[in-house]
Order: structure tokens, then C-alpha cells, then sequence
């Protein structure tokens, strides 16, 4: 499926969209889901005693990182929340602990239903990187490619439940808003 | 320049013009203030609206903005068609990347169905969705980008294909990202051809220095200035009415000024052409023009009462004058009458047996008569000359026989000083000029007594000589040279004046009054002639003047004999079968006449009054009438009128001369239209009269041979 997608993508982007002057194709999948993840950071609101504590806003890249140096350039200098962004990588939960973002890579679609029970109802946004059903189990963001197109998902109520806002324009934007599975 | 010509102007005009410069430059720059004004004040509104257009679409699009466009473009897109079909004047409206490039478009001009319709938005997107509506649109999706693949910027490429304009973006905004103008703070706007350009940055929310993307926006500006050639005309339509509404204001007030001063004028110049001071301006209001028609009128009124009183005075001046005149014309006619008497006795006197010492006394009465005669003579003409009541007959005469008869008449008193008198006249002068004989005989013998009075040894020469002939007329200078005492250059004005001598004694010694050549020289003035004096201290003077007579063009009927010849020709002898009848009330006259009478041989007969004169005719044949105007019962003009109209013929036509005392004017008209022959004023010069009398016998005489 995740490999169907890709070439999707791939193929997409090449044929249709490789001779338009559209800027998707100067970009990379990862840099534009990248931007993407430093979009919603910045669209999306953390209550204010919360980051009062914190000086940076964290980004936790849960698994195997996809971005390489793309994501790091991306947020360099620049800021979310009023705060300056700075980026943790790891392999387990307790390694990103502090995080405020959280990046759960494709390599944790197996065990990603104690991810999200692990994260939810903390303040922490948690976006999946085209993990089925990441929604629907309780992640807030969910970012896939459809048919070369980045999209993502928004499960709101798991926004509401971590107490965070999110911006109305990134919910115009969504492609679909996702409901949790009755527990 | 202008100054001259505003000055030439009416007062209306430069009313008219004063008022109309300044309300009008009041009104026209009130209306710049306005215009400019209005035109920041919109330009402000307009750019503030659109700024907030800009602010709300980059609000709109501000993920799209932070995704470079790489998502939320058909969004971004939309969101323009969505915001910009408000408002009107926008035209186009894009959105910069980063990377100064186009990443959604509107062209007003430009309206797909799909992109005002499909809104995303209308798409189900609310958390309440269902899982399976979602992968409807998602399905619906798949099938419409499998139809025409990247849908989302083939609608971009789409408006940008159809529109005729593309947006640049401008390399200098960075730069000057902030201006301050007059009226606001304009931000990235330039006015380009009738546009507006308004490119507003969409800044990071998190970071102020950073520009996500660039909002550009055109406005049309052309309806707005449509507003202004709107205003032009409103203002045309104010102006034509502010203009007409000052115009006749200004007629107005320019009335009630120039009106009063032309009125004042007006009346000004009836005063001077009618020369009434009874005219008066009217006067109204109570301003300044008012006060100046008040005090014209003042001033007219106060010259009206001096003028009645000027003229009163004048008729009063007048009135004294004429009384003089005719206090001094009588009272000579009453000296002349007596002072006749005592010549014309005298003369009886000397004629008679006397001894050597009574001749001598006698000679001195005459002497001292004649001047005093010479006197009131000159009195009189002096006072007729300048009374302007001196008039000249027309009468032919023959100017070398009179200066004989002149030379004849008065040589006496020259040759008693041994003095040789020279008559010295020109052939050339025609013997029929038309003159007044008696005013030339006054001037020359006044002249010839005054050349006898002031010469002691040689002689004097009377003459004349032609200056100028034409067939009408001719110009005749007559002269009297003597060799006298001579006249000072200085003094030659002095001698032509009344009452003055060259010198003081000259009185004492030669006599006269000093009216003498005074008279002489305005007798000859006011005929048209010119004097003139040529005269040496001790060398002789010589008087001479010039005159000119018209031709007479009648032929003369009869030439008579002079008095002299009638005398020298023995002619006296026949005088003793004629009669004459002098009629006079005033028995001094009637003797002095009686005896120049008998002297020249004729009989006479007195009558006492025109009564006793006309029954005496009535009785008895007599050949000449003397008759004294002035008489008790019938006067000589009634008895002359009983003669011509009552009597028959012969006896009506006999020859009648009037002896006037009074030597005023229209005495001579009145005897001739009473029907007599001639006239001789009292006191007559006796050669005169000798004269008249024997040519009147002649005449009649030859009238009679003639009818028969």
C-alpha cells in the first residue's frame, strides 16, 4: 500500500505535473511534508502556560527519520508559536520525551496504537506520516499523498482531547476530518 | 500696460472685474483645495480598502503562504474569486510566492463557472462528515484529476492564458517597503496609466521580517476619475450661476455708484451748455456719492445767487454807464448850442468897425470859443467811440477834393505862422470811393491842426498816395508831415493815448485836450485802417494812416461845383434872386445864420416854428428850407412831412436841410426818411453848409430844367 502510494506519487508528479511550472516539482516528498509539518506548528495553537515553560518548541521524529537535513533546513531561524523550533530524533517514546510535535515515521505503523495511546491527551500534536488509520486511532495529523497531491488528514477531537486549536485555515485545507473508532 | 488699460476703463467695468477676480479666485482655489483633497482623501479610502482586501486575502491564505503554494493552491485560487468580484474596481489580483512567482491569479474579466461554484468549501468538510462522504470527494477527486491531471494549476494557467495582462512582480518593494505621503501612509502602491497597485506582503505570523508571499492587487481607477470630469461639470454649472448671480449684483452696486456720477455729470454739463444754475442733482442714499451730489448741489446754489447778483450789479454798472453817456451827449449839445452863439458872433463882430485892441480881444474870444468847441467835440466823439456807438456812412468821395477843401478851410491859422502848406495828392486815386467823408475830414484836419499847433518854422504837406487797387477796392494812405518839434520814439505809444501829451507843458504851451489823435487813430481802427508815426526829436513828425474804400460800381449822376469854385466862379452873384427859409425858434442861431446867409449873398426870411415856416411856403416861392429840427408847435420833422405830403408840386419838392443840434445817432436817418434833402448838426462848419446849400439849389434847379 505504502509502496503502491509512493509510485503513485512518483508517477504523478512526473508525468503531469513534472512539465507544469507548479513548485511541487522543484520539491522532494519530504521537503514539501517538511513544510507541511512546520505549517502545522505554526497553525496550530498550544495553550500558552504550556510553552511558557518551554523555551523551543520541540519536534520529536519518532522512528526511522524520512527528512534527513531537509527538515532541519526547513525550520532553521524559523519560528512556530513565537518560538524558535528545534528538532529531536529517536527510537522509542522516553527518547523524545519534552517533545510538543510529534513525527511518527512509517516505519512505527505496526505498534502505532500504543503510540498514540501514549501521546493523546498531552498536549502534543501527533502527526503520521501516511500511517493507516492514524486518524481514526487517535493522531491529529495524518499526511499521505493522493495521487502525487499532499493531503492530510485531521481528527479534531483528538485536537480538542491533547488541548490544542487548530487554525480554521489549516481546517479549510484539510482533505477530510477524521473521526476516532468508538473505544 | 495693464495698468493704463484698467484705467481707461468705466467704473462699471473695473467694478465688474475687481469683484469677479476675487470671487472667482476664491472659488477656484477653494475648488483645487477641494480636488486635491478629495483626491487624497479617496486615493486614501482606496488604498485603506484595498490594503484590507490584500490584509484578508493573505489572512485567507496564509498556509498557503507558508507552503510556497505547493498546497492550497485551488484554495488560494478560489479564495481570490471568492474575495475579489466585490469589489468592482479591482481588475486583477494575484498572489506572489517567494520566489516572485504567480501562484494564483484573478482577472475580472475572467469568470469560469467552476471557479465561482465549486467552492472547496462547499464540499463537506465539517468534523460531523462521515468517513464515506469524505471518500466520496476523495473518489470524485481521483476521477477529476484523472481526467485532466493537475487540475489546480491549469485553472491558474487558465486565467492566466485568457488574461491579457500579467502581473510583475516589483523588485523595489523591499526595499521601500514603507513611504509616508502628505495624507497616509501608502505601502507598495504605485499609479501606473489610470491603475492602482497595491502589492501587500503576507508576514509571517511568528516572525515580522519575514515575507511569506505577496499579495498584488490592481485597481481600476478610471471610475474615479470619471467622478472628476463629473465634478467638472457640476462645478462648470456652479461657476456659469456664481458668474451670473456677481455679474448682476455687481450691476447693482455699480449703479447706485456710477449712476449718481453720471446723473452729476449730466447735469454739469447742461449747466455749461445752457448756462442755467437752476438745475440740481437728485439726490439719494446716504453715501459717499451722495454727499458729493449734496455738496455739488450746495455749490451750484451758491454760484446761482452770485450770478443774480453779479447780473444785478451788472445792469446796475450798465444803467450808469448808458446814463452817463447820455448825461455827457446832452450836456454837450446844451454847451454847443451857446457856445455856436458866441462864434457865430464873434464872427459878426470881427466884421465889423473895431479898434485895434477890441479885434485883438475879439480874436482872443474866438480863439478861446473854437478850442472850447474842439473840446466838447472831442468829449463827444470820444464818448460815442467808446460808448460803441460810432458809425460810418457809405458815401461817395472824392479823397483829393476833400483834402483841398480841408487845406482851403483851415490854412488860416498856418499862414498867420508863416508856415508853407503843401497839398501833395496821387491821380491814381479812383474819385469815386465810398466813405464816410465826415470821419476822414475830422481825422486829416485834426492831424493838419495838430502838425500847425506843434511847428514853428518850414512847412507841412498833406497827402496821400495809392498802396493797393483792385477792381473793388483800394487803399489809400493819406499824410500829414510837418516839420515840428518831433515826437520821442519812446513816446509814440503816449500821443495815441486819451488825455496824454508827450509831455506835461505841452498843454500850457500848444493846448488841446490829448483826446485829438487818440480819436484820430480809432476812427481809423475801426474802419479797418492802421496808423502810423514816423517822427525824430526836433526833426518833424509825420502822421499817416491807411484806409480801405470800396469802388463805388454806380456812375455818378452829377458832378457838382465845389463851394470854392460856386465862390471863386462868381456864382454868389446869382444868389441874389435866391430865397431861403430858415426856420429856428433860437434867435442867437437865427442871427448867426442870417449873417452867413447875407454874407453869401442870398435872402432870407426866418420863420419862428415849423407852422409859420409851412405858411410862409404856402404864400410865397422860396428855393431852400434851413430847418431846426427842434421847435415849438409844429417841429421840423412835422412840417418837412406837411411840405412833402400836403403841398402840391413844385412847392413840395423844395430842398430842405435839417439843422440838428443833438449829434446823436439816428438823428440823421430820422430827418432823411422825414423827407428832407440833407442835414448839417449844429454847430456847422460855415463852408460846409455853403456847400450843401448850393448843390441842393443846383440839383433842383436841373431837376426842373430837366422836366421841363
Amino acid at each position: 500500500m505504502k509502496v503502491y502510494r509512493f509510485f503513485i506519487v512518483i508517477f504523478f508528479t512526473t508525468v503531469f505535473l513534472g512539465q507544469s511550472k507548479s513548485a511541487k516539482a522543484q520539491y522532494t516528498e519530504y521537503e514539501i511534508k517538511g513544510a507541511m509539518v512546520y505549517t502545522f506548528a505554526k497553525f496550530v495553537t498550544w495553550p500558552k502556560n504550556i510553552l511558557n515553560r518551554s523555551k523551543v518548541l520541540v519536534l520529536g521524529i519518532l522512528g526511522d527519520d524520512p527528512f534527513g537535513q531537509h527538515i532541519d533546513r526547513i525550520i532553521k531561524n524559523r519560528k512556530a508559536n513565537g518560538l524558535y523550533i528545534e528538532i529531536k530524533r529517536g527510537k522509542t517514546i522516553k527518547d523524545l520525551k519534552g517533545s510538543h510535535i510529534l513525527f511518527i515515521c512509517n516505519s512505527e505503523e505496526t505498534g502505532i496504537e500504543s503510540i498514540i495511546d501514549e501521546y493523546k491527551s498531552k498536549y502534543i500534536l501527533t502527526i503520521g506520516d501516511g500511517i493507516d488509520d492514524f486518524c481514526k486511532l487517535g493522531g491529529i495529523f495524518n499526511i499521505e499523498y493522493n495521487d502525487g497531491q499532499p493531503v492530510f488528514y485531521i481528527n479534531l477531537e483528538a485536537a480538542s482531547k491533547a488541548g490544542l486549536i487548530i487554525d480554521t485555515r489549516l481546517l479549510q485545507l484539510a482533505e477530510g476530518f477524521v473521526i476516532s473508532d468508538a473505544e | 500696460m495693464l495698468n493704463k488699460l484698467f484705467k481707461k476703463l468705466p467704473i462699471k467695468y473695473k467694478l465688474v472685474f475687481v469683484i469677479l477676480t476675487i470671487s472667482l479666485l476664491s472659488f477656484f482655489v477653494s475648488f483645487s483645495i477641494f480636488i486635491v483633497y478629495d483626491f487624497y482623501s479617496f486615493h486614501s479610502k482606496l488604498h485603506k480598502e484595498i490594503t484590507q482586501l490584500g490584509e484578508l486575502i493573505g489572512n485567507n491564505n496564509a498556509v498557503f503562504a507558508n507552503m510556497r503554494g505547493i498546497i492550497a493552491k485551488e484554495s488560494a485560487q478560489q479564495n481570490l474569486y471568492n474575495v475579489l468580484p466585490s469589489t468592482a474596481h479591482i481588475q486583477y489580483g494575484s498572489i506572489f510566492d517567494q520566489n516572485k512567482e504567480i501562484q494564483a491569479y484573478y482577472d475580472r474579466n475572467f469568470q469560469d463557472s467552476s471557479l465561482l461554484n465549486s467552492t472547496p468549501d462547499n464540499r463537506s468538510k465539517n468534523p460531523q462528515t462521515e468517513k464515506s462522504d469524505n471518500l466520496l470527494d476523495l473518489l470524485q477527486l481521483d476521477e477529476f484529476d484523472g481526467e485532466i491531471g493537475g487540475m489546480y494549476s491549469t485553472k491558474l494557467e487558465m486565467v492566466l492564458d485568457s488574461s491579457d495582462f500579467k502581473p510583475v512582480y516589483k523588485a523595489d518593494i523591499q526595499e521601500n517597503s514603507k513611504r509616508t505621503g502628505l495624507f497616509f501612509d501608502y505601502i507598495h502602491m504605485f499609479f501606473i496609466e489610470g491603475h492602482m497597485d497595491v502589492f501587500h506582503p503576507i508576514v509571517d505570523p511568528d516572525d515580522e521580517n519575514r515575507i511569506l508571499a505577496t499579495v498584488f492587487l490592481r485597481s481600476d481607477l478610471s471610475p474615479s476619475y470619471e467622478r472628476y470630469s463629473q465634478y467638472l461639470k457640476i462645478v462648470s454649472i456652479i461657476f456659469l450661476i456664481t458668474f451670473a448671480v456677481i455679474y448682476l449684483l455687481t450691476l447693482f452696486v455699480q449703479k447706485s455708484i456710477s449712476k449718481p456720477i453720471s446723473e452729476l455729470t449730466n447735469v454739469t454739463l447742461k449747466i455749461a451748455k445752457n448756462n442755467d444754475y437752476s438745475y440740481r442733482v437728485q439726490e439719494e442714499g446716504k453715501d459717499e456719492v451722495a454727499l458729493l451730489a449734496n455738496s455739488f448741489n450746495e455749490m451750484i446754489a451758491k454760484i446761482e445767487t452770485q450770478n443774480v447778483e453779479l447780473v444785478k450789479a451788472k445792469d446796475r454798472a450798465e444803467s450808469l454807464a448808458n446814463a452817463k453817456a447820455q448825461f455827457l451827449s446832452n450836456m454837450t449839445h446844451e454847451i454847443r448850442t451857446p457856445l455856436n452863439g458866441v462864434i457865430g458872433m464873434t464872427d459878426i463882430l470881427l466884421g465889423t468897425k473895431l479898434d485895434e485892441k477890441q479885434q485883438e480881444f475879439l480874436g482872443i474870444v474866438k480863439f478861446s470859443a473854437k478850442n472850447l468847441m474842439v473840446i466838447i467835440n472831442d468829449v463827444l466823439d470820444i464818448s460815442k467811440i467808446n460808448a460803441g456807438k460810432m458809425t460810418f456812412e457809405q458815401e461817395v468821395l472824392d479823397v483829393n477834393h476833400l483834402l483841398k477843401t480841408i487845406i482851403a478851410g483851415n490854412r488860416g491859422e498856418a499862414d498867420k505862422k508863416g508856415l508853407k502848406v503843401t497839398l501833395d495828392v496821387s491821380d491814381e486815386i479812383p474819385k469815386n470811393l465810398l466813405g464816410d467823408s465826415v470821419r476822414l475830414s475830422q481825422i486829416v484836419l485834426n492831424l493838419f491842426t495838430n502838425a500847425i499847433k506843434f511847428t514853428i518854422h518850414g512847412g507841412i504837406v498833406i497827402g496821400n498816395k495809392l498802396i493797393e487797387k483792385t477792381e473793388k477796392e483800394a487803399l489809400v494812405r493819406f499824410y500829414v508831415k510837418d516839420s515840428g518839434v518831433g515826437i520821442a520814439r519812446e513816446n509814440f505809444d503816449l500821443v495815441f493815448s486819451e488825455f496824454s501829451q508827450e509831455r506835461g507843458d505841452t498843454t500850457r504851451k500848444f493846448g488841446g485836450t490829448g483826446l485829438g489823435l487818440s480819436i484820430c487813430k480809432k476812427l481809423v481802427e475801426m474802419q479797418g485802417g492802421k496808423m502810423f508815426l514816423e517822427s525824430q526829436l526836433g526833426n518833424g513828425s509825420t502822421f499817416s494812416f491807411e484806409l480801405k474804400f470800396k469802388i463805388n460800381q454806380e456812375e455818378e449822376i452829377t458832378s457838382l461845383k465845389t463851394p470854392e469854385e460856386s465862390l471863386h466862379n462868381g456864382i454868389s452873384q446869382e444868389n441874389n434872386q435866391k430865397v431861403v427859409l430858415l426856420a429856428e425858434d433860437n434867435e442867437v442861431n437865427q442871427m448867426v445864420v442870417e449873417e452867413l446867409l447875407g454874407q453869401w449873398q442870398f435872402n432870407v426870411e426866418i420863420a419862428e416854428n415849423g407852422q409859420e415856416a409851412v405858411d410862409m411856403l404856402t404864400e410865397k416861392h422860396y428855393d431852400l428850407i434851413l430847418m431846426d429840427v427842434h421847435m415849438p408847435e409844429l417841429d421840423g420833422y412835422g412840417a418837412t412831412k406837411m411840405i412833402r405830403e400836403e403841398m402840391s408840386s413844385p412847392k413840395k419838392d423844395i430842398p430842405i436841410i435839417a439843422m440838428t443840434a443833438a449829434a446823436m445817432d439816428g438823428e440823421s436817418d430820422k430827418c432823411l426818411a422825414a423827407g428832407m434833402n440833407d442835414y448839417i448838426s449844429k454847430p456847422f462848419d460855415k463852408n460846409i453848409l455853403y456847400e450843401k446849400i448850393v448843390r441842393l439849389i443846383v440839383n433842383n434847379e436841373s431837376t426842373k430844367k430837366a422836366e421841363n
